[in-house]
């Protein structure tokens, strides 16, 4: 009886497994440095970078020319984020939107993110506005990205104009896909 | 009252069985396995199969001798291909009879804890055969899944199916 159940499970093993489909990675560990899994396809991991106002700003590719970043400070008890979105390829398209919030001091403000591709027929979006008191005046450079394919590059800048307490800065990264 | 109680039951085995006296020796062994299978993983309703990275496995065996079927094995893992992983498996194995042969079946819970973690159970069956009174050729077939860690893609479960070789020596 019980050979009987191994040769069963053996011959569903022996029927299901090449059913399977061989994949490019079932763990982040199966990619390289600075490369995650994801949909089993080994993809870059959310690069990052610290600017002088202390915005970390991180961005991530697929390579397929779709992206996307963040960043977020701290300065001064005022915490911030912004996101920019994009999608590429040879012919792209990409936006993105952020958005920045002052904390101590109540007021917020939104960071315009703004990505441009490298090839002659990409076009970008972006959208900004500044809102609070202006006091004091904090930027940030975000989101630069390259696309999926070989001489698509494109880069982004988010810059969000945003009310902390006393602080001025700006930050710039750039991740690659 | 009860810490008296918690410490006898240590004693005995683990706690496992408070009945069981303990035991005056231990029956020891070591083995070493490598190992390598099939992980799977699913995405968009569809299974994937990608090969188990070789990995190493070392553990000592304590065996009561009033309890011989049972054996508690912990056990040190490292995966070695393509990386470095270090892990640690609770191991534990229900053997049946047998003089040069013996067979097993077991149940473990590994985790890897760096660089990256992981954290699965996993089950299985295994054969000793005896090529000397202190000298075993080990085979063990298991299958596993991971469900937990900073390794596995995210909203996504491993699984594995692993098949080890090894050498045991018994003290």
């Amino acid at each position: 009886m019980t050979t009987s159940r191994g040769t069963w499970l053996l011959a569903l093993l022996a029927w299901a497994l090449p059913a399977c489909r061989p994949a490019m990675c079932v763990r982040d560990s199966d990619c390289g440095q600075g490369q995650q899994c994801l949909a089993v396809e080994c993809v870059a991991q959310a690069g990052g970078s610290t600017g002088t106002s202390g915005f970390a700003t991180t961005g991530t590719s697929d390579g397929s020319g779709s992206e996307s970043g963040s960043s977020g400070s701290t300065s001064d008890g005022s915490s911030g984020s912004s996101s920019g979105g994009g999608s590429g390829g040879p012919s792209r398209t990409s936006s993105g939107t952020g958005g920045d919030t002052g904390g101590s001091s109540g007021d917020a403000s939104t960071s315009g993110a703004a990505s441009t591709g490298g090839d002659a027929s990409s076009s970008s979006t972006g959208t900004s506005s500044t809102s609070g008191d202006a006091s004091t005046t904090s930027t940030s450079g975000d989101v630069g990205s390259t696309g999926g394919t070989a001489g698509d590059t494109s880069s982004g800048g988010a810059a969000s104009t945003g009310i902390d307490a006393g602080t001025t800065g700006s930050t710039s990264g750039v991740g690659a896909g | 009252m009860i810490a008296s109680s918690l410490l006898a039951a240590t004693v005995h085995c683990g706690g496992a069985i408070g009945a069981l006296p303990p035991a005056d020796k231990l029956q020891v062994s070591a083995t070493v396995m490598t190992g390598t299978g099939v992980s799977l993983a699913g995405n968009a309703k569809k299974t994937y199969a990608s090969r188990t990275p070789t990995f190493l496995l070392g553990e000592v065996g304590f065996v009561h001798p009033g309890l011989d079927w049972l054996e508690f094995a912990p056990t040190v893992m490292l995966e070695v291909e393509g990386r470095v992983g270090f892990g640690l498996m609770p191991k534990l194995r229900a053997r049946l009879p047998g003089k040069r042969v013996r067979a097993w079946g077991l149940v473990a819970m590994p985790v890897y804890v760096t660089p990256y973690t992981l954290l699965g159970v996993q089950v299985g069956v295994g054969v000793s055969v005896a090529l000397h009174r202190r000298l075993a050729l080990v085979a063990e077939a298991t299958g596993g899944a991971y469900v937990w860690g900073s390794d596995l893609m995210a909203n996504a479960a491993l699984g594995q199916l692993d098949l080890t070789l090894g050498l045991r020596v018994n003290f």
